[in-house]
């Protein structure tokens, strides 16, 4: 029986005066790997960064492992929580960037390290333990003492997803994680990627690689001009095409 | 006429004159710390999301950038004690220097805050770390090491002017210069001496300093072997 970890109910965000999206529902099981599609613009990335509340949210609710993140009400008012409170929150996401985003001054294993021993309270052995199985889960079990200036963009990344699984969260959220890559490292973060959906790990991936999102999902979105514009299985959005403007999307990527 | 040089006279008054040395180079490096001191608050005002913040650190920078240091001098040690606020002479030359200090490394600082990726803090938020933790693991490293250059040359500006404390009389380096000059008429001898004395000592200290940042990224290094 899965059990429901992350349900966004018809969530609704604003820039200004801009509606980058609206009526936006979602819901993801433990173990399923969703992964969501779109054009640059049609607000992907700004939903994922909802979910871990890097971003605020006009309307609508998030609710991890079935408790609402980000906001509650009080006397019938939708207020932000505050922000020691969402910082509790964020451990429930694990999210990897575009850009990476390692700590420049830390080594390998203390990028991983550092969320454990001051967010987790662990003690240096044992976060450093941790460290150490999850950088050789993603094959780095040699760079340990490497600081991210002397790794690859492939290398760097890895670190970033050891990071993020080592704290152990409910949900993993990948923001185009291989779109700043040269296309000869987009490979082994895909594997590593890869291989954590083998393992179970719930996921929630922002993505161009369609391949990629056709092999490992479990469900599709594709998000069109601000709103969810189709749902589905692989099959149901890459070979079927259900929709004339999901058909002249994915003309673009040879699928 | 010729200028006949002396130095015998100055020799005499080598021990005060180096005396003076140390008491500049006092007031340089406490001046320094209680700067940084001044400048992380206010560079953090600077970089907060708060107007008032804002405000109130660019009017502080601006005040203090935009006044000769001279001016400050006098203005602390003989313009307060008319509405009451008198320091002796050597606290007064300390207060001015490091809150003018203070105002260059909030720039220093500031510059340094914002050259550091979003992306960064936004990766520190995502582990839950918290906005304290973020600056003492993040922000304030990060900063350091990029801002350690211009702080060491810093040092070294803020050390010459301690010499503008000779007009309020603090028994610095300058001081005695002008002490020897006056008690003995040897003009050039007591200039040039003193001259020598500060080139010296900035470069000493441009030595330790290059010292001390090649002694932290070794430290790193170490750090690293230790892990193999």
């Amino acid at each position: 029986m899965p059990e429901l970890i992350l349900e966004i109910r018809d969530v609704e965000k604003w820039y200004g005066v801009n509606k980058i999206f609206e009526e936006v529902s979602l819901e993801v099981n433990s173990g399923e790997v969703v992964s969501i599609i779109g054009s640059s613009g049609s607000g992907k990335t700004t939903l994922l960064r909802c979910v871990n509340l890097l971003e605020s949210f006009q309307k609508g609710s998030i609710l991890i492992d079935g408790n609402e993140v980000g906001y509650h009400t009080v006397e019938g008012k939708r207020k932000r929580l505050s922000e020691k409170t969402i910082a509790h929150q964020r451990v429930l996401t694990g999210m990897v960037f575009q850009s990476f985003n390692l700590f420049p001054h830390m080594t390998a294993l203390r990028n991983v390290t550092l969320g454990l021993i001051k967010v987790k309270n662990m003690n240096k052995e044992e976060a450093e333990e941790i460290g150490r199985k999850w950088l050789e889960r993603v094959g780095l079990s040699d760079k340990l003492a490497s600081y991210p200036s002397q790794l690859s963009g492939g290398q760097q990344q890895r670190v970033a997803i050891a990071r993020a699984v080592a704290m152990n969260p409910k949900i993993m959220l990948f923001d185009e994680a291989t779109s700043a890559l040269d296309p000869e490292l987009v490979g082994e973060v895909l594997n590593v990627i890869k291989q954590l959906a083998d393992d179970g790990t719930t996921m929630l991936i922002v993505t161009h690689e369609m391949h990629f999102a056709f092999e490992v999902s479990s469900k599709v979105v594709f998000m069109d001009a601000g709103k969810i514009s189709a749902v589905g299985t692989p099959h149901e959005i890459f070979i079927e095409k259900k929709s004339p403007r999901l058909k002249e999307f994915l003309a673009n990527f040879n699928v | 006429m010729a200028y006949y040089f002396d130095f015998n006279v100055i020799w005499n008054s080598i021990g005060m004159m180096l005396g003076g040395l140390g008491l500049g180079l006092f007031l340089a490096i406490i001046s320094l710390f209680l700067g940084v001191i001044f400048g992380l608050v206010a560079a953090f005002g600077a970089v907060s999301s708060k107007p008032i913040l804002k405000r109130l650190t660019s009017t502080y920078t601006a005040l203090f950038r935009n006044t000769p240091l001279l001016v400050l001098v006098f203005l602390t040690y003989f313009g307060l004690p008319q509405i009451g606020i008198s320091m002796n002479k050597e606290v007064s030359f300390i207060v001015t220097l490091s809150l003018y200090a203070g105002a260059y490394m909030t720039d220093v600082f500031r510059a340094g805050l914002q050259a550091i990726p979003k992306g960064i803090i936004e990766a520190g938020q995502t582990v839950g770390l918290s906005r304290f933790q973020i600056r003492r693991e993040l922000q304030l490293p990060i900063m350091f090491k990029n801002v350690l250059p211009a702080m060491s040359n810093y040092l070294i500006s803020l050390f010459k002017d301690t010499s503008l404390a000779a007009t309020i009389t603090v028994h610095e380096l300058t001081y005695f210069a002008i002490k020897i000059n006056t008690e003995t008429f040897r003009v050039f001898e007591a200039w040039l001496l003193a001259a020598v004395l500060y080139v010296l000592t900035c470069y000493l200290i441009a030595y330790i300093l290059r010292k001390v940042e090649k002694r932290l990224s070794a430290g790193s290094r170490k750090e690293r072997r230790e892990l193999h």
